[in-house]
């Protein structure tokens, strides 16, 4: 190894006369939130949740605000449950405002020989259904109502009864050559079924010995009976039919089961027909109350319904016939300062005449007229715009529909979740507060102090919940305040326990005892110390309880030992309403079976949405201010 | 051991006897809602004074002097209709009474030694008149129980398989849909979830999946079991989608361990070295999970139980809180049932850390 020398000038000083220093970094230095807003804007998917849920805040703070007050806090009948309609995609046949209307009984006349479907017509206009998916279906039941037709009608015998007995309820006229036909269906062969008449001289019968028996039949079929044989012509009265069986019934089970009774004219035009719903329809008589009893029941009946949809927007803002006064008349005329040029007279009637488009009437179809002393009062009878009828300028869009007292379920829905997230921070803030005070107090002093501390919240803790809800509910009764104490009541445990937690974990570190050897006081030790550390997790923690606590405000208004319709509380400038999101999906879940899906379906998919974000947000910012990834990445 | 487990059973003791005395404090702060129709009322009271908690006393209605006294009582108590309490002749009697409650001191000695010599906790107001109120409950705990079992039943097979499946596709397609899918079934009340279910089965499927209880009369397994599908699983998905992420998390925490690269070293198989050894060693911390998550079940049945109409403790304790017909008596039985067993759940929660996992010693010295 051939070293080589270096004279002692070949070296010189790097800094010969200059002091060496730290020099400044060149790099951008970042605070503490600089780096957790870098971490936290990584995760593009909690971005976009935190951007969702700003959004639904935002909304649910303009959205009330925007909406015409009376949308949204007045009862309104003729608004009650209509489906959702939206701008725009109502033309592409969603969300168009039509609704879908099962079993609804048809009208019997609107048969289409053709087809063979009818549609109902009470409560519908034909207009509006989309007959493209009309549909019909039969359901069988024993409902004595006219919407059901055909079946049989059965007379039971009860139990250790020998008879009972039906008449009709019209009185029915004898001519010459009138007969009698009763079909029976089915009938238990051990017992008769006796045809009586009533004359309509003994309106209140007490022994069967005043009725005049016509026939007696005990087989299954159809049967005639000539009423000459023993009524004469021009006598009036009902048709009693009795089932007689000669011993006590041992089960209740011995029956007649009838499909008609018809009374025969030489005319077949006139004859009268019972079946179906008319023989259900006959009334029950008893002369011996100790040997006839029994039940008279309809079977097999069917009933026609409809399953379609139904365009319920057109239909509620069609032009509506009214009667207006003659003022009202003249202030419409006087509101719409063009409109009497339009009007375009009826040739064939002086008293009609129609106006041009666009106006609040579209029509005067007649006048009323009275003169009484001298002064002349007329009612229109006019063709209303619907819109105008109903109270609105234009045709209204509910987005999401409107719930059973016509209230727009939009406007509801971001109300009811201000209010929930309302609840939700301030419950969250008393939570933190409580919390940290508890915690800190707790850890700081330890010792017995801690211990003592720590019982009591073992002992809080496990109060059973619906206990609590049972101790607040009867003392204070449901309510805002009621509310407030179940979210905090137990809240602030979970805040103690994590502060206690990092208080034990940063109270013995050396820059502690250095502040407390520099003479610092216990509360600044606290606060300007030690808090500052553990700051991060318990913001994060207080971030993911909020939605649990809105979770519980659901669930406990749901049952109805929260806010309620009508309720309100006013903070500040703030006005919280008694509706939220657990008080809607209470009024919509009793809509399930009335088929108005929407008044649940919306509200869940807003909170889910809401839930789902705050978690999300919760989540990349427990992991932004987590300071042990610090830097990381 | 024994003596923490010993140490634990009486400090649980504690804990019960505090929490059912404030309860009862509370609540006889509040005014009493006897039942409402007389005779019903005039056997309640009487109870009440047998068993301590009321004085009575008679008034002759046929004398005059007797009716002035009722009528001021009547007119001028302002505790009249809260703590005391007119009953009018029953039975074709002509004795009225009048009723006052004792103070609260010495009540709650009255109920703690009901309580605790003769197990009475009193009659019933609203739900069952007269009808012993921890009989009310206990009538009902079957129901209760069961279907939280089944419930436990339901999610714990599918938790396993679904967390051990994203366990060993962790970071894989798989993985992050199952995630998604978590973390929105953990996001969602269950109130939401029985709703849905109940509108597509219920409702859009014609009753396919009716509700059926109360189930009595109903002797056909198939029904039971029909009529318990929907609260089972509304009540099982969120607990499922719990498990599976805690089980991931676990599990794949165990797979990076030396052992199971060990395992592997000698010639196992991943899904051998996965089966024979990562999974036991993951599934030790799941235990006191799966105990603990029957008392997170039950105290969240009450809202299952009121929206499906199951007649079970939950339901019960909420008729008992209708507002303005509060039946006092049957929520302190209700408290005790739901405070014991979430109580006792802990205390078994504890004691099995201890017993699978031996790194921890019960009640040791620090």
């Amino acid at each position: 190894m051939d070293n080589k020398q270096f004279p002692k000038d070949y070296f010189s000083l790097v800094q010969d006369n200059e002091r060496l220093l730290d020099k400044p970094l060149q790099t951008k230095q970042l605070s503490y939130f600089q780096d957790a807003m870098m971490r936290f804007t990584k995760n593009k998917y909690n971005v976009i949740a935190s951007i969702i849920l700003l959004i639904m805040v935002i909304l649910s703070i303009t959205v009330p605000m925007i909406t015409p007050k009376n949308l949204y806090t007045q009862t309104n009948s003729s608004l009650t449950t209509l489906p959702p309609k939206v701008p725009f995609l109502s033309n592409f046949g969603i969300f168009d405002g039509t609704k879908e209307f099962d079993n609804q009984p048809i009208d019997i006349d609107t048969i289409d020989p053709e087809t063979g479907l009818g549609y109902p017509t009470l409560g519908f206009d034909v207009k509006y259904i989309d007959l493209e998916t009309l549909t019909n279906k039969e359901i069988i039941g024993s409902e004595r109502s006219p919407l059901y037709i055909g079946g049989t009608n059965d007379l039971y015998i009860n139990f250790d009864k020998t008879a009972y007995a039906i008449q009709s309820n019209e009185f029915i006229t004898i001519v010459d050559g009138t007969n009698l036909e009763i079909d029976i269906n089915d009938m238990d062969l051990s017992g008769d079924v006796k045809i009586y008449f009533i004359d309509s001289s003994i309106p209140d019968p007490s022994s069967w010995d005043e009725f005049t028996l016509l026939g007696t039949f005990s087989s299954i079929g159809v049967h005639n009976i000539n009423l000459l044989n023993e009524l004469n012509a021009g006598d009036i009265g009902k048709i009693v039919l009795k089932y007689e069986i000669p011993t006590p019934s041992l089960e209740g089970s011995e029956f007649v089961s009838l499909n008609s009774i018809t009374v025969e004219y030489p005319n077949p035009e006139n004859n009268i027909v019972f079946s179906g719903y008319d023989l259900s329809a006959f009334s029950l008589i008893v002369i011996n109350n100790a040997i006839e009893n029994g039940r008279y029941l309809r079977k097999d009946a069917a009933m026609t319904v409809a399953s379609f949809t139904y365009d319920v927007y057109a239909a509620l803002f069609a032009d509506a016939p009214k009667i207006i006064g003659a003022e009202e008349y003249n202030q419409i005329l006087l509101d719409n300062p063009k409109m009497e040029d339009t009007i375009t007279l009826n040739p064939d009637d002086d008293e009609a005449w129609t106006f041009g488009e666009g106006y609040p009437l579209h029509a005067v179809t007649s006048v009323d007229s009275i003169t009484i002393a001298g002064t002349v009062y007329s009612n229109y009878h006019v063709m209303m715009n619907g819109t105008y009828a109903i109270g609105f300028e234009s045709e209204p869009y509910f987005l999401f529909g409107t719930d059973v007292f016509g209230k727009d379920l939009f406007t509801l829905i971001w109300l009811g979740l201000r209010t929930s997230l309302l609840l939700g921070v301030m419950a969250s803030i008393s939570n933190i507060i409580i919390g940290v005070i508890w915690g800190a107090f707790s850890a700081y002093y330890g010792g017995q102090v801690d211990i003592l501390m720590e019982r009591f919240t073992d002992i809080w803790g496990s109060f059973p919940q619906i206990t609590m809800i049972g101790i607040i509910t009867v003392l204070i009764g449901p309510g805002f305040l009621a509310l407030f104490i179940f979210m905090v009541y137990d809240g602030w445990i979970g805040v103690a326990k994590v502060t206690r937690l990092q208080f034990y974990r940063y109270k013995g570190r050396e820059y502690v005892l250095a502040a407390r050897t520099l003479g610092a006081s216990d509360r600044r030790i606290i606060f300007k110390h030690i808090l500052p550390n553990t700051l991060g997790t318990i913001v994060t923690r207080v971030i993911l309880s909020i939605p649990s606590v809105i979770f519980l405000e659901v669930n406990l208004s749901y049952l109805g030992f929260g806010i309620g319709n009508g309720q309100s509380l006013t903070i500040g400038p703030v006005t919280l309403t008694g509706t939220s999101i657990g008080v809607i999906l209470n009024d919509g879940q009793q809509q399930i079976f009335a088929g108005n899906l929407w008044l649940i379906i919306y509200p869940t998919i807003i909170v889910s949405i809401l839930m789902i974000t705050f978690n999300m947000f919760g989540n990349a910012l427990r992991d932004a201010l987590n300071p042990q990834l610090r830097g990381s990445e | 051991m024994t003596k923490y487990i010993i140490q634990r059973i009486i400090w649980i003791f504690i804990i019960l006897f505090t929490t059912l005395t404030i309860t009862f404090v509370l609540l006889k702060l509040a005014p009493e809602y006897p039942p409402t129709k007389n005779d019903e009322k005039d056997t309640w009271l009487e109870k009440q004074v047998s068993d301590g908690f009321y004085t009575s006393e008679y008034y002759d209605i046929t004398n005059p002097d007797d009716m002035v006294i009722i009528n001021d009582i009547r007119n001028n108590n302002p505790e009249i209709n809260k703590t005391v309490f007119i009953v009018s002749p029953v039975r074709d009697g002509n004795i009225i009474k009048v009723f006052y409650r004792v103070p609260i001191s010495e009540q709650y000695f009255s109920w703690l030694n009901n309580v605790l010599t003769e197990w009475n906790w009193g009659t019933s107001t609203k739900i069952h008149v007269n009808v012993p109120a921890f009989s009310i409950i206990t009538a009902r705990m079957p129901l209760t129980l069961y279907l939280n079992l089944a419930t436990l039943a339901f999610y714990l097979p599918f938790g396993f398989a679904f967390g051990i499946i994203t366990a060993l596709k962790k970071d894989t397609f798989i993985d992050n849909i199952a995630q998604i899918i978590i973390m929105v079934f953990l996001s969602l009340p269950s109130l939401v979830f029985i709703l849905l279910l109940i509108i597509i089965f219920s409702y859009k499927m014609d009753g396919f999946l009716p509700s059926l209880f109360p189930l009595v009369g109903i002797e056909d397994w198939k029904n039971i079991a029909k009529g318990f599908i929907i609260p089972v699983v509304a009540g099982g998905l969120p607990a499922i989608a719990g498990f599976t992420r805690m089980l991931r998390a676990e599990l794949s925490e165990v797979l990076t361990s030396e052992f199971v690269l060990l395992a592997k070293t000698k010639g196992l198989s991943h899904t051998q070295a996965v089966l024979r050894h990562a999974i036991r060693n993951s599934i030790v911390p799941m235990v006191p999970i799966i105990i603990g998550s029957f008392a997170g079940l039950l105290s969240g049945s009450f809202i299952m139980e009121s929206v499906y109409a199951i007649p079970g403790v939950g339901r019960v304790t909420l008729q008992a809180l209708a507002f303005g017909n509060y039946d006092y008596n049957v929520i302190m039985s209700s408290s005790a049932f739901y405070g014991s067993i979430s109580l006792v759940t802990v205390l078994i929660v504890d004691l099995s850390y201890g017993i699978v996992d031996p790194q921890i010693r019960m009640g040791a010295r620090k």
